[in-house]
């Protein structure tokens, strides 16, 4: 078993094998060897590592993805944002709770998690409007009207792909 | 014969005190009362506010960390990526004419595979220049 302590000071146990789902607490584990010390992680929340550890409990077993599995933006970029029913179950938070498993699945570094989360919020920008966008993510709009009409002009071939 | 008359005690007396007092007491009654009031009307329960905005100032969202963004924009396809994602802001911008034109390099690539750029296609090279300098125009290829 695994001792994980959280932001707020709270402890939570957990299955070795379900931990070193997250990368960070693998490395962590193997640096300090057979210890019953426990791990900090000052920048996850109980709440947020309740969540996560429900996530990595579930997903036990599976196979992890390869450490150079990152294709972003090559050839086989990858635009499904097809979601597991239960992920789905899983993920369908407020919006500030996924922000925050996103967050916590990039700095454990558990990249199953860090892709729903991250198909989720493709999910929410499909088929909006910018405007909508900005609205819904409290995002500030910084373009002049005129670059805004070039890039929109520059970029209409996109609509025939 | 000198006629003097009794000095006027300049201290206030005990009634005035006591007024003053009065007074002094209602205007703070007053005030906490008022502020009470206001108080009522203040969520306590804070989970309301969830700390989100103290929270907001310390630690980026996910939208504001570029290799998030990355990642999150790189789930939708170009029609997604152009009507919806590129003209949200610069920064959404920036990430959308990379992964909008990247396809459109491999295009070429596939389409025309001895051609290189620079000569039949000047238009992507010229992209390519101004892609590592410039953030935002991208010269189109036709």
């Amino acid at each position: 078993m695994v001792t994980l302590v959280t932001s707020d000071n709270e402890k939570f146990t957990a299955d070795k094998e379900v931990a070193e789902r997250s990368v960070l607490i693998k490395n962590m584990l193997e640096d300090v060897g057979e210890s019953d010390q426990p791990i900090p992680l000052p920048n996850v929340s109980s709440s947020v590592l309740k969540k996560v550890l429900e996530y990595c409990e579930h997903h036990r077993g599976e196979p992890l993805p390869a450490a150079d599995a990152d294709t972003t933006q090559d050839d086989t970029r990858k635009r499904t944002t097809d979601i597991s029913e239960w992920d789905q179950k899983f993920i369908t938070v407020d919006q500030e709770m996924l922000f925050e498993i996103i967050l916590a699945a990039n700095y454990l570094d558990i990249k199953s998690l860090l892709d729903v989360g991250c198909k989720t919020v493709a999910n929410m920008i499909k088929g909006k409007t910018p405007e909508e966008i900005r609205k819904l993510f409290n995002i500030v709009n910084d373009f002049t009207p005129e670059e805004e009409a070039q890039i929109k002009k520059e970029n209409e071939w996109a609509e025939d792909r | 014969m000198r006629c003097s008359f009794p000095k006027k005690n300049k201290r206030p007396s005990v009634y005035a005190l006591h007024t003053y007092l009065f007074f002094l007491l209602t205007l703070i009654y007053c005030i906490v009362r008022y502020l009470l009031h206001a108080l009522e009307r203040v969520p306590t329960d804070f989970s309301v506010f969830e700390l989100a905005a103290c929270k907001k100032m310390t630690e980026p969202w996910p939208l504001e960390i570029p290799e998030l963004l990355v990642q999150i924009l790189s789930h939708l396809e170009p029609i997604d990526l152009q009507r919806s994602a590129l003209l949200v802001n610069r920064q959404w911008a920036e990430i959308c004419l990379d992964f909008l034109w990247y396809e459109v390099e491999v295009d070429v690539k596939l389409r025309h595979p001895l051609r290189t750029p620079g000569t039949h296609f000047g238009n992507v090279a010229r992209w390519h220049q101004r892609r590592s300098t410039s953030t935002h125009y991208y010269i189109q290829i036709r």
